[in-house]
């Protein structure tokens, strides 16, 4: 009598527990609960420090998960791919780069031209000194890196010609190692390009804006099967988006103080930082067709080593309109 | 005949660095042994015999009492007093001529004297053929064959020998005996021959030092006078061996 | 029949070329014939600065090899000698073992930013941490293998005549060889894993950057050829080292 009493009572514990984990699993997988991306301490993805401090994403019924942050574009491409987030602020390299080797995602949405800087130590005045010397970009594949590649081609360069160093060195770390004197130069984008100038490590040799007026810069990314099943929550992420770049263009000194908190510099960086990036939801088909074309370019002509191949993206208008989906910034 | 070794009031005392417990191995040990002779020592187990042998050959140091070779007092070893080991001891990584070569090698001694060496000492102990065998391919025979000529090649005057054929089979130990008093008769070394088994003793020493239980101490010192290729049943050498057997049955009743 | 372990291999590559095919990712599980295809595209493109003929693939291993060479030899020219001395006397031992003790928990690749900081960007840190990682195993066991010389071998150098540095380089260092050479091989293998470490950040050339800068641009097929060629050293070097000790140590007795 007694062994049957306990057996019974273990079979009704074990299936109690089967049903609150199988609860636990199947109530998690129907939360609206979006999670979102972006790089470290980028200033250019300000809008959605924005966006989560005044609270824009609530108002609009979004439950935001923050993943991240990531240190390079591609690792959050890799993420995104792999169903680890849903949607990131991303440059619009890597997004392009994941998208050619067959990662199922849209740009729905602009959010950043402009807003990097190649600083070189105080002793160089020129490009052509750049010669033999170590220069960090981030990773290969990522906006800098083919905008240095750009800057290399004008000046009748190649990345042989240089003592190129791409994502060895990570963005927080390039003033510092600057300074040390362990590179000549670096190129990134804000706030870690001011952060030296102002730290009176490294001058200015040129901005990104030189190499290439206007260009795109972060993107917002998505996840095609998510983007599917969710337009209405998708719409609301971008209303969101929107709302946080007039933020920035109306209230300038409190979206610096957003900031600083979020990319844990001083103000006076983000002073000399903020102004030169230039917010925008817009994205224009042509500047994405321009980027493809560009890297595919550059690693033809082998002034970077190829990041993608002609083979890859058989015809570039039709690449370009598969990936970028304008619907949602109308 | 000229003393080529003095043993003068030799004592040993260990100290356990452990249990601080004082041990005396050997108490007032006095013998001469002359040039060219065959000196065997006997003695009931633990009565120290090896410790004696190391003493002379300066690898340990004595309590009190001195050891003189040729007149000289000796605290360390040297290359004119050759020890043979029961345990042979071969360098394992040396063939059998490089083990032989050993000492001259090291005494910086010619390349051609050294081949010249080489070829006379592997001649001597019958090891022609195996110059390039390593010690894990020999019998324990060959092994301790290749000890005593390491030892011979060096040229040292006296040959200190532990037990040298303890481990052999009894074979193989008889046969060692003869090549040994062969070797002795063309080399003419002194030699200092320490054994527990008395026939071995009365078959190869012109004199037996018979030790005491421990603390070891002469308890006698025997002349035999037997002419060269004993024969073990003889009268003679069965007598000479009951007496000693006797002394050393004695000492070892004393012990319990 | 030697061949069998071909089958194994093979029914691995099948499964693998199953499971690619079938996971839909393409680049995150590249097909067999894809990673054939990143080796030979890898092989012919230009190589790192200064080796641009030697195409990418092998223009990287040599520079890996070089820097683990290296930093092998660095810590294997001081680890021996200095484990020989410190294995020897029991004063170095004494003076030194704290001060080593206190280093060796810290693992190499913790250093990593550290060796930066030190040795700025290139070969030199990944140089260092290779010394670091390979030294310890080296050390260590070389004062294992003279702590463990047989007490009789270096008694019978010293009545041959032996003095102390004859003793450390003819018995000592010879005593001591199996053991230094099995610190060598794990040495060697600690000192390639610091190496692909250390290649993974702080240089722009080598295996270990290769094969990184591939995941980075995601490119997994040459990630993987990468990995394999890393794989196949692994195994080249292996079967060097055991040719080496089998040369090297032929007089060890084997118990199979």
């Amino acid at each position: 009598m007694n062994t049957k009493i306990f057996h019974g009572l273990v079979i009704f514990i074990f299936a109690i527990l089967l049903l609150y984990f199988l609860w636990v699993i199947v109530s998690s997988q129907q939360k609206t609960e979006v999670r979102v991306g972006y790089l470290i301490g980028d200033l250019h993805h300000l809008p959605f420090f924005v966006a989560l401090e005044k609270g824009y994403f609530k108002e609009a019924g979004i439950d935001v998960k923050v993943v991240g942050p990531f240190e390079a574009g591609t690792v959050e491409m890799e993420a995104l791919a792999t169903n680890q987030m849903d949607i990131g602020y991303v440059g619009a390299s890597p997004a392009i780069i994941a998208a050619a080797r067959g990662v199922n995602l849209s740009i729905i949405a602009g959010v950043n031209k402009e807003g990097s800087s190649l600083i070189v130590d105080k002793s160089i005045d020129d490009v052509e000194e750049l010669k033999n010397k170590k220069i960090a970009t981030p990773l290969p594949g990522s906006i800098q890196y083919i905008l240095f590649g750009m800057l290399l081609a004008e000046n009748n360069m190649s990345y042989q010609d240089i003592d190129i160093l791409p994502g060895t060195i990570k963005p927080p770390d390039m003033p510092s190692t600057l300074e040390r004197g362990n590179i000549k130069g670096y190129i990134v984008w804000e706030p870690y390009a001011s952060q030296s100038v102002v730290a009176g490590i490294g001058k200015r040799l040129i901005d990104s804006n030189s190499i290439w007026p206007e260009h795109p810069c972060c993107v917002l990314v998505i996840r095609n099967d998510f983007k599917e099943k969710n337009p209405e929550i998708v719409k609301r992420i971008v209303e969101a988006h929107k709302k946080a770049i007039e933020f920035i263009k109306n209230n300038p000194i409190e979206a610096k103080k957003i900031a600083v908190k979020y990319t844990k510099l001083n103000m006076n960086v983000i002073e000399e930082a903020l102004p030169r990036i230039k917010f925008d939801y817009s994205i224009e088909k042509n500047s994405i067709r321009r980027f493809v074309e560009e890297t595919i370019k550059l690693g033809e002509s082998e002034v970077v080593k190829p990041i993608i191949k002609t083979e890859e993206i058989q015809n570039i208008t039709e690449f370009v309109d598969k990936i970028v989906d304008l619907k949602f910034i109308s | 005949m000229d003393t080529k070794i003095k043993i003068f009031n030799l004592s040993k005392i260990f100290l356990d660095k452990k249990t601080d417990d004082k041990i005396q191995v050997l108490k007032n040990i006095n013998f001469d042994v002359n040039v060219g002779e065959f000196v065997c020592i006997i003695g009931p187990s633990g009565c120290g015999k090896t410790t004696l042998l190391r003493i002379i050959a300066g690898l340990e140091n004595l309590t009190t009492g001195k050891v003189f070779i040729d007149n000289r007092e000796i605290t360390v070893p040297g290359p004119d007093r050759g020890l043979v080991f029961q345990e042979f001891a071969l360098f394992p990584w040396r063939t059998v001529l490089e083990n032989i070569i050993f000492g001259p090698e090291i005494q910086n001694v010619s390349s051609m004297k050294i081949k010249k060496i080489a070829r006379k000492y592997v001649k001597l102990i019958k090891l022609k053929g195996f110059e390039n065998k390593y010690p894990k391919e020999l019998s324990s025979g060959m092994k301790q064959r290749v000890a005593i000529a390491r030892s011979l090649a060096n040229n040292p005057d006296i040959l200190l020998m532990d037990e040298p054929f303890g481990s052999l089979d009894a074979q193989t130990r008889n046969l060692m005996q003869e090549e040994l008093l062969k070797i002795w008769s063309k080399t003419k070394k002194t030699i200092l021959f320490v054994t527990h088994s008395i026939d071995e003793a009365v078959y190869l020493g012109e004199k037996i030092v018979v030790l005491s239980a421990r603390p070891g101490s002469v308890k006698s010192i025997i002349k035999n006078n037997l002419k060269k290729s004993r024969n073990r049943t003889s009268v003679k050498f069965v007598k000479i061996k009951s007496r000693i057997e006797k002394i050393i049955e004695r000492e070892v009743k004393k012990s319990y | 029949m030697r061949m069998l372990y071909l089958i194994p291999i093979c029914i691995f590559l099948l499964l693998w070329e199953i499971v690619a095919q079938l996971y839909s990712m393409p680049n995150f599980l590249p097909t067999p014939i894809k990673v054939v295809i990143a080796i030979k595209e890898l092989a012919f493109s230009p190589g790192p600065a200064g080796l641009e003929w030697a195409g990418e693939l092998l223009g990287n291993t040599l520079i890996s090899l070089f820097r683990i060479i290296t930093g092998f030899c660095i810590a294997a020219l001081i680890g021996i000698p200095f484990g020989i001395i410190v294995g020897w006397q029991k004063s170095v031992r004494e003076l030194i073992t704290p001060i080593v003790e206190i280093i060796r928990p810290i693992p190499p690749l913790a250093l990593i930013p550290l060796a930066i900081l030190w040795f700025g960007l290139g070969s030199s840190p990944a140089i260092f941490l290779i010394f670091l990682g390979s030294f310890f195993p080296i050390f260590s066991n070389t004062i294992l293998g003279v702590k463990n010389t047989s007490r009789v071998l270096i008694d019978v150098a010293k009545t041959l005549g032996a003095k102390e540095k004859t003793l450390l380089v003819k018995v000592v260092l010879p005593s001591a060889m199996p053991s230094i050479i099995a610190g060598l091989k794990v040495g060697l293998g600690i000192g390639w894993m610091c190496l692909i470490a250390a290649e993974l950040t702080g240089t722009n050339s080598g295996l270990g950057f290769m094969i990184i800068y591939y995941y980075w641009t995601m490119e997994a097929a040459k990630t993987i050829a990468g990995m394999l060629v890393i794989s196949l050293i692994g195994i080249v070097t292996y079967a060097l080292f055991e040719k080496f000790e089998d040369t090297v140590l032929s007089w060890r007795e084997t118990v199979v």
